[in-house]
């Protein structure tokens, strides 16, 4: 595994992270919560080889971990689980299609915002109006984010693949 | 085809085994691990704190002068009617004393004011918590207790090198002893649902029969020194139903929370005085 690539693979994610919090503490006024854990999982999964794809997964999962009241290990193993899921049926997604890939962190997103009410609500305590309402915010936000963030990976993708490129070429 | 099964299970095998070696893991490489992405994304929320600041420190360069003169003209008369109220303080604060030297009374809990910015807020379903701009640097100590101008806000959950984060009265998860202002038997408080675009609730428990509290005529509810967390008398909010209980013995209730606690921006931790003796502390700016 390339450290540059894990690290160019990362920077996006603690950025995307940023704006997570950023969204949440404008939104807290309004009692309303953004959860974007399908476009952390979503393009990676796509586009990047298994070995970094899920290694930039655990990473991120662990970031978000050490900023949330949950068992340290509960985002990065779900990411994990939801990436592993998503590169297994890669071959049957278009990667270059913008709406696939929005239709696939939508799916993503609602598959791991259910699979965080069962943990951290097993007895139904969390009001279901309010996750409703967590959920439809989720899901408008990720929609409308998830084309730039596709983007913004696939450049950092070109700009590692090049770098790694040029420097091959250098070595012979 | 038992080959070509393993490799489509490989990505599953991997997982498995990373989660199993994550789970017999010790626990302080846990905590270190947790302390450290923590200290590593840090910088992010100061960062995006301080740039809030800056934006809307220019959005108030671009008030008139007028408006700032009037701004200045009614400070000024708060600052005349606190001047009047820190007066008073001080001859009550000077009578207790007075008097617990008389009586031979221990004396009260006494804090430290600790002022902080808040740089990120995060309330979802299951949690509502901020994180404050001052951490182990300003001696702040896990478990103290945080108010501002409303009321009680919550207390430190964690305290990080430059921040720690406040868990807010209205995260589900909260518990603790207040009473009926004017009364002194204990109830228990906790924080509730949080309905998305409603202000915050919380509900009380083990309410004594006698006290009737409806929207018309609500009932403040303030903190009541039981446990040692919080001092008496500050703010929890307001009883504004109570009926009685499934157990026929006591009532329960809903508490309506200060609206701005989903819009604080400044807060105030009390570092106890004991904690603030022990450790020492940097000077705040």
């Amino acid at each position: 595994m390339n450290l540059r690539r894990l690290a160019l693979l990362c920077a996006p994610l603690l950025l995307l992270w940023g704006i997570q919090t950023e969204v949440n503490h404008v939104l807290s006024s309004h009692q309303l919560f953004f959860f974007s854990g399908g476009l952390f999982v979503a393009f990676i999964a796509l586009t990047q080889p298994f070995g970094a794809g899920l290694a930039a997964m655990l990473i991120a999962g662990l970031a978000c971990d050490a900023n949330a009241p949950v068992a340290f290990g509960t985002h990065a193993a779900l990411f994990g689980l939801a990436h592993n899921i998503v590169h297994r049926m890669r071959d049957r997604i278009p990667k270059d299609d913008a709406v696939a890939g929005t239709l696939l962190a939508l799916f993503t997103n609602f598959g791991l915002f259910l699979a965080f009410v069962a943990i951290l609500s097993p007895g139904g305590a969390a009001p279901l109006p309010r996750l409703a309402a967590d959920l439809v915010c989720s899901q408008v936000l990720v929609a409308l984010a998830a084309p730039w963030f596709a983007a913004l990976q696939s450049c950092c993708i070109t700009l590692v693949e090049t770098a790694l490129a040029l420097r091959a070429e250098r070595l012979r | 085809m038992p080959s070509r099964r393993f490799d489509q299970a490989r990505p599953f095998l991997t997982l498995g085994i990373l989660v199993a070696g994550w789970l017999i893991m010790p626990g302080a490489v846990k905590s270190f691990l947790r302390a450290s992405f923590f200290e590593l994304t840090a910088p992010v929320t100061l960062a995006a704190s301080k740039v809030r600041d800056l934006q809307d420190f220019w959005a108030l360069r671009s008030h008139s002068k007028t408006e700032l003169i009037e701004a200045g003209r009614d400070q000024a008369r708060i600052n005349a009617s606190y001047e009047v109220a820190v007066q008073q303080t001080t001859e009550l604060k000077a009578e207790i004393a007075r008097l617990e030297t008389l009586l031979r009374l221990p004396s009260r809990d006494q804090y430290r004011l600790e002022h902080a910015r808040v740089a990120r807020r995060d309330f979802s379903a299951w949690w509502q918590r901020i994180v404050i701009r001052k951490g182990r640097d300003h001696g702040i100590p896990v478990g103290a207790p945080a108010v501002f101008s409303g009321g009680v806000v919550g207390r430190v959950a964690e305290v990080h090198a430059m921040t720690a984060v406040v868990e807010l009265i209205t995260s589900p998860g909260v518990r603790l002893a207040g009473v009926v202002e004017g009364d002194s038997r204990p109830i228990s408080f906790q924080g509730g649902s949080n309905p998305a675009f409603a202000p915050p609730t919380g509900i009380v428990e083990l309410m004594p029969l006698d006290i009737i509290a409806s929207p018309t005529s609500p009932k403040r509810l303030v903190t009541s020194g039981y446990g040692g967390v919080f001092p008496p008398g500050l703010t929890l909010g307001t009883i504004v139903r109570a009926e009685l209980g499934s157990d026929g013995l006591h009532k329960s209730g809903e508490v309506r929370l200060d609206e701005r606690l989903g819009s604080l921006t400044e807060i105030t931790v009390l570092v106890p005085l004991e904690v603030d003796a022990a450790a020492p502390v940097r000077s705040s700016p």
